[in-house]
This record gives structure tokens, sequence and C-alpha cells, in this order.
């Protein structure tokens, strides 16, 4: 079966004073249907850069210059990416992008994804909602978003709705207080949703503005418009970020929940190790807007798993101890890509331990390769490059 | 394709050098004898087209190329004037209302708001009834009832600054207040905002010294100016615009000094906008 | 009920500030010794009973700067004189009633003023758009060029060209409308603050969160940008309404500018002080909307810094 998301080569770039830098550069992975995938690393390493410029929410000059992505849902196959060559050109290295042109293009086609069929959750959920609509005005527009959604068996019988029910009922953009006696389909849904993400009160939550709720609330309400157009797609940035203890272990077990029950496939984006481990089939690691490292969940989290890139090696350290500190320090950068070698060499103990000199000059240069070292995991190291024959 | 690029600044350049060179002119007042010798004034014409003896001719009983000329300096002049209690106001006023909560701050915070509302062209006409003034002092007044414009964007960048954390650092460094504010704040992060709002006032107070002079208001004896030049030249009927520039009623009086007050305030338009193009970019807005 | 009292309220305060600012007005121009003068001539012309009565007027030569009193007495009399019976005194030059500034001058001034703003902004707004979709090619941006050609023009050359130049003695309203809306930079100006305006919200978050659930950016944009919109109109309206006043000295419109203008050159100081108020009540009824909108429309908490 082919997979559900396939990304190739994806270079994202941005400009700051005649220099180009890349937050992400080559990222290729893909996601199979019925799969989540994690990415890890620190913050400042590409992580979120990607997956927005998987979908082009990126804000920034020029944003994605190169690559491929592309969706196969049930109902057919989207490519993103496919007009990009024609707004991007290069000129003595450097690129220009029509970001006017790009932009209406991207729209055009985001228009039907986002929201229908691919739902992301970004971090810091307080800042995302519109801070000048109510709650319940969010969820009314994303179920009306799906209308086959409210069609549900929570729509009384006797009482058929057709889509210009919806569009009469539908409420102007300014607000008008929802009150306990006007209940409609639209809002026995929207408190079917609240109940779902654990409100206990839903139409006090509905009445608010997001400045009036906490930052786990409105979390919460996120996954809830998430969830209310049934995505085939999900995409999760940071969703534990910034939750006390108790929030963040009911918020895994409710995404673990949803997961299990309504098959969707995704993305989940943490430096949460234990709830990466506990979420997702595989883990992507990143550094520097590079993938490093890819593999299923079980290996990499194992923490005796023979095979492991030497960066891996140091986060799950540092998630579990203070042992990472002593192994030296990787700092993520945004890269010009102009030097040779590999760039994690002066940090890398495996680079400090080995004496071989033929395998330090591959070190220093040449940009190490991936290598398969076990069924679907991969390494970009040059330590592997016979699997893990040097130790 | 880059030669033309490159060419794109000509205009401007060229205008601003033909104009430092009249005020240079106008300055040194340096003209042939036979320019300032004019002929009786005589009721029927009050202009006469160009000659050998005068090259763009003779309007009000002046040569028209030494009021041309000698209007350049006082546009200069008005626009240097405006400047400095703009600058003085503008930043005292956006320091003083983004400090902590007080009574100062509360102060500056009204007065620039008050300042903001009322149009300052009124605001001079009525302080000039009241108080009869010359055209400079006008032009001063103009200068401090602008300054809200800058405090605005001092007040915004410094408290955009404020909640980043270098400034904590600085704090914590145990730099002294008025370092912080004026190097790291003023110096380093907002020198684009107050050299584009430089240019931009320039521009203003050109514009508003000709509008002052058109109404003939605080004007002197012998003061030179476009504005003026364009009032005399709006009370001859029998010129015209829309005649060839080699017809002896086309309205030249008011053609050269509508193409200096243009250029002029296009150019400093131009340029104060292209710092603002600088700073967006360098924010890394689109 | 209580809505009624607000409203109460609310107009007794708006009365009381207006007293309070008309005062200080008329301290700052008694404070000119020009106006001393020449309301001095007035005061004893027409309320005598004011003055003690050892001053006598013989010649325009005499020194007619009355004791402070005075003048506050003749305020008093003359603020009660308007609340009474309308009546806002004389004209010192040509002796008509001044009330006759809230008739024709007055509508308009206040057309002109808003429909400039109301053009301004418009323009501004199509020019947003085509910067914004079409900002690219080169056509559209010598167009954007060209009319910000156009707008650096001073309102007195516009305006001569208009009138001297088209030769038209009585031009429509929609021309000067025109020229305040476009010239003496007020076009660029709008322009800026509104596209400055929209890159602020296009690089928020919540933009961001709305693009990313698929939401309809027009319903989701149109407080924030209706609030933005309206900051402008208000932050432009003065320098419109100052440009209003030369616009109708130069195209000879019998309206307030032409009114300021030639009582400013013929030292009638009462038809000032009348003007400086009508000025000052529009600009707090402007203000007063503006934050009225901002109160309405935006939900978020003030930030009081
Ligand atoms: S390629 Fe060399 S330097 Fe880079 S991570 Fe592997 S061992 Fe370390």
């Amino acid at each position: 079966m082919k997979p559900l998301l396939e990304v190739e080569n994806l270079t994202v770039a941005i400009q700051r004073q005649n220099q180009l830098l890349y937050p992400a550069y080559r990222v290729q992975f893909e996601v199979e249907v019925g799969e989540f995938v994690g990415i890890v690393g620190e913050s400042g390493s590409g992580k979120t850069v990607t997956i927005l410029s998987l979908l082009g929410l990126e804000n920034f000059y020029p944003g994605v210059i190169g690559g491929q992505v592309r969706f196969r849902f049930r109902d057919g196959e989207v490519s993103i990416l496919d007009r990009l060559d024609d707004f991007v050109r290069f000129q003595n290295g450097m690129p220009h992008k029509n970001v006017i042109g790009w932009r209406r293009s991207i729209h055009r086609i985001s228009r039907n994804l986002l929201g229908r069929k691919v739902a992301i959750i970004l971090q810091d959920s307080q800042k995302t909602l519109n801070p000048f609509l109510k709650i319940h005005q969010h969820l009314r527009e994303m179920i009306l978003h799906n209308v086959e959604t409210a069609r549900q068996p929570q729509n009384p019988p006797g009482r058929p709705l057709s889509l210009m029910s919806f569009v009469r009922r539908q409420q102007p953009a300014f607000d008008t207080p929802v009150s306990p006696v006007a209940l409609d389909a639209v809002q026995e849904e929207a408190i079917r949703l609240l109940r779902r993400v654990q409100f206990r009160e839903p139409m006090r939550v509905m009445n608010a503005y997001p400045h009036e709720l906490s930052g786990g609330m409105c979390q919460r309400i996120s996954i809830a418009l998430a969830l209310a157009t049934r995505p085939e797609f999900l995409v999760l940035d940071e969703p534990t970020t910034g939750l006390d203890v108790t929030l963040q272990a009911s918020l895994t077990d409710l995404l673990f929940e949803i997961r299990q029950r309504e098959s969707m496939s995704g993305i989940v984006i943490s430096h949460d190790l234990p709830f990466i481990s506990r979420i997702t089939d595989r883990v992507v690691v990143m550094f520097s807007g590079e993938i490093w490292e890819i593999g299923p969940v079980k290996e990499i989290m194992h923490p005796e798993f023979p095979w492991k890139h030497p960066y891996t090696r140091f986060l799950l350290q540092s998630a579990t101890s203070h042992q990472g500190a002593r192994n030296g320090v990787f700092v993520p950068r945004l890269e010009q890509r102009k030097r040779k070698g590999c760039i994690l060499r002066a940090e890398c103990p495996l680079y400090r331990q080995v004496k071989k000199a033929a395998f330090r000059k591959k070190c220093d240069t040449r940009w190490p390769e991936f290598f398969q070292v076990y069924p679907r995991h991969h390494i970009r190291c040059w330590a592997f490059e016979n699997e893990g024959s040097v130790k | 394709m880059r030669k033309l690029r490159r060419l794109k600044y000509l205009p401007i350049g060229a205008f601003l050098t033909v104009y430092f060179l009249l005020i240079l002119w106008g300055w040194l007042d340096i003209f042939p004898r036979q320019w300032r010798e004019v002929p009786p004034r005589t009721i029927v014409s009050q202009y006469y087209p160009p000659s050998v003896a005068h090259p763009l001719g003779i309007f009000f009983q002046k040569d028209l190329l030494i009021s041309f000329v000698k209007s350049a300096p006082s546009s200069f002049v008005a626009g240097t004037i405006t400047l400095l209690p703009f600058l003085v106001f503008g930043i005292l006023l956006g320091v003083g209302s983004s400090m902590k909560q007080g009574s100062l701050q509360q102060l500056c915070h009204r007065l620039i708001e008050i300042m903001n509302a009322f149009p300052k062209l009124v605001v001079l006409l009525i302080y000039a009834a009241l108080f009869g003034v010359n055209i400079y002092s006008l032009l001063i007044l103009f200068g401090i009832i602008s300054a809200p414009k800058l405090a605005e964007l001092i007040r915004g960048k410094i408290l955009e600054l404020k909640r980043e954390d270098f400034i904590d650092a600085t704090i914590a460094l145990g730099l002294p207040i008025r370092t912080i504010v004026f190097k790291h704040i003023l110096w380093y992060h907002g020198r684009n905002i107050v050299a584009s709002q430089i240019f931009y006032i320039f521009a203003m107070a050109v514009l508003m010294e000709a509008s002052l002079s058109y109404l003939n208001l605080g004007i002197r004896y012998g003061y030179y100016s476009w504005g003026l030049m364009l009032h005399y030249a709006t009370s001859v009927g029998h010129l015209s615009f829309f005649r060839w520039p080699w017809h002896p009623d086309f309205n030249l009086p008011a053609v050269l000094p509508s193409v200096g007050l243009i250029g002029l305030t296009y150019c400093l338009m131009y340029i104060s906008r292209l710092i603002q193009e600088r700073e967006m970019q360098m924010k890394g807005i689109l | 009920m209580r809505s009624l009292l607000k409203i109460a309220v609310f107009g007794i305060q708006v009365m009381a500030l207006l007293l309070v600012i008309t005062a200080i007005e008329f301290t700052v121009f008694v404070s000119s010794p020009a106006a001393r003068q020449e309301m001095g001539k007035y005061i004893l012309k027409y309320y005598p009973e004011l003055v003690d009565g050892d001053v006598v007027m013989a010649s325009q030569e005499v020194d007619t700067r009355l004791p402070l009193m005075a003048y506050w007495r003749f305020y008093f009399l003359w603020m009660t004189n308007i609340l009474k019976d309308w009546n806002w005194g004389y004209s010192q030059f040509s002796g008509e009633p001044l009330s006759h500034l809230w008739g024709y001058p007055l509508r308009t001034t206040l057309l002109l003023a808003v429909m400039g703003l109301l053009f301004s902004t418009g323009i501004a707004l199509f020019l947003v758009f085509l910067q914004r979709n079409w900002g690219e090619s080169r056509p559209v941006r010598w167009f954007l060029q060209g009319t910000r050609f156009v707008s650096s023009i001073h309102y007195i050359i516009l305006a001569y060209f208009v009138y001297y130049g088209l030769n038209l003695k009585n031009p429509p309203l929609i021309i000067p409308v025109l020229i305040i809306a476009v010239g003496n930079g007020v076009l660029t100006d709008t322009l800026d603050l509104i596209s400055e305006d929209l890159k602020n919200i296009f690089s928020s978050r919540y933009y961001q969160g709305i693009r990313a659930r698929g939401s309809n950016v027009y319903r989701h944009l149109a407080k924030p940008f209706t609030i933005s919109l309206v900051r402008i109109m208000n932050a432009k309206f003065p320098m419109l309404l100052g440009g209003t006043f030369i616009v109708e000295y130069i195209m000879n419109i019998r309206a307030m500018g032409l009114e300021t203008i030639q009582a400013v050159l013929q030292d009638d100081h009462l038809k000032l002080l009348v003007i400086t108020f009508l000025v000052t009540i529009f600009i707090l009824s402007s203000n007063f909307f503006n934050r009225l909108v901002q109160q309405k429309l935006d939900p978020r908490p003030v930030i009081e810094i």
C-alpha cells in the first residue's frame, strides 16, 4: 500500500541580509496510512518550519524553495508543491520567489485541504484562536465546514438537516449570545465535541473569548476544533508544552484514545519523549534542519538498542539524566550549507573516540549519507556505513 | 539590466544635486547686473515674457530666475528650522510616554493625544492671528505640534523592545537607564525610524512653508518663497498652464515653483519610504 | 432605565468636557494682546454694561484692553446667550450674526472633510488590493509609483491647476473632495498605514491559526480590519480638515476655511473663537466615535502600560 504522505527533498530557506539560511534542508520522510510519526529535536532544529511549509503556512521570505509533498487520501491524490518551479528562479545561487503568485497558488490548493482532510493544531493555541470571536463561533464554523459530520447519529430523528437549513441558521460574524434554549444540531455537536475533550461545563466555555480561558483549555479547544471536521490526517505541534503534568497525562490519554478510535494518521512534534513514545509508531530525529535518524519508535527509544545515532543517544540521555551534558552540548543552528564534512563532528563523541584515520577523514570531508541499519531504520552517519561495524 | 536598476535612483539624485546647487547659488547671491535691472512698474502688465536680458522674464518687478533661485534656500531653511524642535520634542515625548506608570508618563501621553487631535494648519492660522509673528516662529511651532508622530513611533519601538530579552540582559548588566534608552534602543534599533521621519517632516515643512507664504502669513518684505511666487502667479488672470511654453501667456511664474515644490517633496517622501522599507525588510515582514 | 441614566451621565460629561476645553481656548485667546484689544472693542460696542464705565471709546487708536474680569464676565454672558437663544455673537468686521457659520459653511466643510476621508480610504484600499494581488507585475508597480507621485503634490498646486488651469469657476464638490483625498501626501500616508496594519495582521499568530484551520479569512478578519481602518481614519481626520481649509480658500468655496482665513486677515477674533470651538467639537466627536468602535468591537482587555 502506498503511503498517505510523501515528503521529498523539502527545502525551506530564510533570507537574512544577503545570507541564505536553511531551517529545513532536503527533508525526506513518509507517513503510512494509520500511522503516527513523531518528529523530535531541540527547539530551533526546524521541526515546526517543516510541517508549516508542508502546507504553505510559513510566513517568511522566501519560504519553500524546493521539494515535493504528496498526500494520498481515500478519494484522490493531492500534490502541494507541484507548481513551485513556476515561482522560484535561482540567480547567482540566490532564490527569487514570486511571493504573490505563490501565495495565490498555494491558497487555492490548501483551501480544500486544511480544515477538511488535514487538521493542524499549532503550538501555543491561545494565540492561534481568533481573539475577536467567541469559542462557539469558532466551533460552529468548523462544524459547518463538514455538514456530513453534523448528520451523524446526534441529529434527532424527524428533523433532517439540509445544507440550506445550515445556511439559514448561520450566525452573523458579530457575536450573538448562545442561550440554552436555542439548541440546534450544530450546537449539540459542539457540546458533544467539548465534552469529548473533557470540559465539564461546555456552555460556559462556548460563551467565552479565547483570552478568558487558560492555556490548557485553549489547547483542548483546538483539539476539539481539529476533531470537528473528522480529518484523515492530523498534525500536532507541541501539544503538551506549557501544560501542567496532570493535564499532560489526560491529554495523552485523550489523544491515544482518539487515535485508536478514529484510525487517523498524523505527525506529532514534541520534545516530550515519553509522550512521543506512547503515541507514535515511528520517529524522525531532526537537528539543524536536517533528518539524522528515522526508524520505529521502539528501536529509537529503547536505551539498549545497539545502533543509534550519536545525537539521538545524546537526546535520550539528556531526557533521562544529566549525563548528556558530559558528552558535550549540541547547539542547533541555521546553516548556510557551505562547509565540508559533518556539522556534528565538533561535538560528536563517536568522532572523538575513534582513532581510525580513514573514518575520521570521511567525517571531515564528506556530508554523511543515510545507511540502513535495520528494516525501516536509517541513520545518517559515516559510522554506520557497514551496519554498525565501528563500535 | 543591472545598470538600468542602478539608474532607478538617478532622477532623484539629479534633482537633489540641482536643489543643493540652487541653495548655494541663492546664498552666494551672485547674479549678473542686467538681471537686476527691471523696467518701471506699469499697471497693464505684471509679467514680461523671457528676453535676452532676462532669461525667464520679469514678474512683479523682479527677475523670475532670481526669485526662483533665492526661494530655494528659504525652503531649505524652513525644513531645517522645523527639524530641531521636532526631533527634541518627539524624542522627549516618546521616551517620557513609554516610561513607568506615573504622572509624568500620563502627562506626556495626554499631550501626545491632544496635539495629535488638532489640525496643524488651523492651529498655525489661529496662532498667527493672535500673536502676529514671523514665518520662522510659525515653523518652529509646526515642528513642535508635529512631534507626536515621531513620539508615537518611538513609544511603539520602546514598548516592543521592552518585552525582549536583551533589554533585560542590559538591565541585569547594570547599565544606566539613559544608556539603554538612548544607545541600545534609539540608536541601535530606532535610527531608521528617526531617519525616515526626518525626511518626511522635511517634506511636510516645505509644504507648510509654501502654504503659509501662499496665505501671506508672517512674511516680511523681501522674503522669497515658492509659495509666495504661486500666490502672485494666481493673481494674474491672463496667464494659463494650457499654452505652449513659448507662448507669451504661458504661466511660467506658476510652473517654476510648482516644479520645485513637487520635485522636492516627492524626492524627500521617496527617500523616507525607502528607509521605511529597509526597516520592514530587516524585521523580516513580507 | 439604566441605559437612559448612562446616556444622561455621558451627555453631562461631554458637556462638561466641552465647557472646560472652550474655557481653556478662551484663556489662550485672552492672553494675546491683539485679541484683547479687538475683543475689548467688541465688548464696549455690544455689552458696555460689563465695563465699570471709566473706559470710553473715542477712536480706533484708543487702547481698548479691558481688565481681565470683564472678559470672563463676557464669556459667561456669551455662553448663556448661546445656550438660551443660539446667539453666537456678531462678526466684528461685517456685523453679521455668527450663527450662520452653523449653516452652509459648516455643512460644506464637514462634507468635504468626511467625503475626502472616505475617498482617500477607498482609493487606498483599492491600491492595497492591487499591491497585494498584482504587486509583482510591472504596469501595476508603475501605476502605484504614479499615484505616489501625484499624491506628493501640494494642495495649492493641485487646486490651482484645477481651478485656474481648467478655468472652472463653479466646480462641482467632487473636485475639491478628490484634491483633498489625494494631495499633500494624504493618500500615500493612508496607503502606508493600511498596508502596514495588514502586514501586522497577516504575520500574526491568529492569522496563521485561521489559515491552518481552513476558516473563512474574510469573516475572521472583518473585525480587526474594521478596527484598524477606523483608527487610521480618525488619525487622518485632522489633517484632512486642515486640507479643506486651504483648498476652500483657493477654490473660493464659501465655507469654514475661507471664513477662517478672512477672519485672520481681518482681525475678526470672535469669529476665530467660534471657529476654534467648532473644530474642537468635530475632533472630539471623531475621537469619541473611534473610541466607541474600539470598545464595541475589540473584546480583548485593554493593556495599560
Ligand atoms: S558522520 Fe562522523 S561526525 Fe557526523 S555524526 Fe557520524 S560519526 Fe559523528
